[in-house]
């Protein structure tokens, strides 16, 4: 990757914790959250598989540990789990339609966040706030996906 | 036969890199290795945190310099200011203590919301100013709200009594009931395990305050009141207390040291 491709990868990964940590909120006993870290580095992964692979996941995922509330180690491996499926099926992601992309970043997003409660906050652990989270992400995708692609065809390749 | 969808590269290294993952995430959760890491995250967030505040503070005043209502928005602050020292005074001779201690407010740099609604860490960073604490208590104008958990280069932490690592040991004359109250996690709310047999009439609507031991809380601060009551096992009883004050209520906090 160069120096130029870095950059802009990693200044959209901060820019999606920083989004991370503005859009949630508490609306009576339900917690919205949403996970932008996850979906855009996932759309990197799925539209340039050639240039984001285990380093720059390992990277990225350690820079979300780093800057989020998540213990060391806890995304550079399930970033590196994802990584590892987008690119054995990133033949067969080309074929899926925006819904399936979405139902499948969705629930990855989800399954991460899920992840996450279970082991950092086990009693704040509920059902009704990841099934939000599942929908919320996978509504989400959709504006991650066209705004990124429109972002990566503008300044990536420029 | 199809053949298998080709890859960029082999799995090995994902595998790798998995475990790789797992053994530092093993390694920060059981020893708290990263702990370090930490601290420089969190020295270098409330270093700019504070140094965002104190740009958007000067800026704000130039700006009310060239306004007309300069005066009104000085006096209407500085009363606000005087509101809440006289609110915490007031306290403060609830909790027998002198009125000497009380040191200017420290601005609250970083108070994370998020964590505190969602999950179980309730911590706060406080500016410092010329006064230093080993340890002490923190109050904002609604009641006590935490203690000084440790002393950063450029701030102090303050875990919440929410939290769920807190203790806090409290009491309630009336009743007769010691216990060492923990952080539930959740906001406002604090568990007190009792062994002793209690009436549920007679508890729910019971004030609580602090016990004075531990040395680090003052005797009899208010601190919250028994909302619920449930028997656990062992003939052990769990009494929810809501707590009396909001850390979200105030942009400063006062910090004390125990008398």
């Amino acid at each position: 990757m160069s120096t130029r491709e870095i950059i802009i990868v990693y200044s959209s990964i901060i820019f999606a914790i920083i989004l991370d940590s503005l859009l949630s909120f508490k609306l009576g006993s339900v917690f919205f959250d949403t996970n932008f870290s996850y979906l855009i580095f996932s759309y990197w992964v799925f539209a340039v598989p050639e240039k984001i692979r285990v380093n720059q996941s390992i990277l990225i995922g350690f820079l979300v540990d780093f800057l989020s509330n998540s213990a060391i180690g806890f995304h550079i491996s399930l970033y590196c789990l994802f990584s590892l499926i987008i690119h054995a099926y990133a033949y067969t992601f080309r074929l899926f339609s925006y819904l399936q992309l979405s139902i499948f970043f969705g629930t990855s997003a989800a399954f991460i966040s899920a992840l996450f409660y279970l082991f950092h906050h086990p009693l704040h652990y509920s059902y009704l706030d990841i099934f939000i989270y599942w929908i919320t992400s996978m509504i989400l995708w959709f504006p991650v996906y066209f705004g990124m692609r429109r972002f990566r065809q503008k300044f990536f390749y420029a | 036969m199809a053949n298998e969808t080709p890859r960029f590269n082999s799995r090995l290294p994902y595998v790798v890199a998995c475990l790789f993952g797992l053994a530092l995430f093993f390694l920060d959760i059981t020893y708290q290795t990263f702990d370090p890491l930490d601290r420089i995250k969190i020295s270098s967030k409330n270093f700019l945190q504070s140094g965002l505040n104190n740009l958007k503070n000067s800026f704000a005043s130039v700006q009310i310099n060239f306004s007309e209502k300069k005066l009104l928005i000085n006096e209407n602050k500085s009363l606000k200011e005087q509101l809440n020292i006289l609110s915490v005074v007031a306290q403060q001779d609830i909790f027998n203590s002198k009125l000497n201690d009380v040191s200017p407010p420290h601005r609250i740099i970083d108070f994370d919301t998020d964590q505190y609604f969602c999950c179980s860490n309730h911590r706060m960073f406080v500016e410092k100013n010329e006064k230093s604490y080993q340890k002490g208590f923190a109050l904002n104008s609604t009641g006590l709200i935490g203690q000084i958990i440790e002393d950063h280069p450029n701030s102090f932490e303050l875990i919440l009594l929410s939290d769920i690592d807190h203790k806090i040991p409290i009491y309630n004359k009336d009743v007769e009931v010691y216990c060492n109250a923990e952080g539930s996690g959740f906001e406002r709310l604090l568990i007190c395990k009792s062994s002793k047999d209690l009436d549920k009439e007679l508890i729910i609507g019971q004030e609580f305050h602090t016990s004075g031991f531990g040395g680090i809380f003052n005797k009899d601060m208010p601190v919250g009141k028994a909302i619920s009551f449930i028997q656990a096992e062992d003939n052990e009883y769990l009494i929810s207390i809501e707590i009396f004050a909001n850390p979200l209520t105030d942009e400063k906090v006062f910090l004390f040291k125990p008398t």
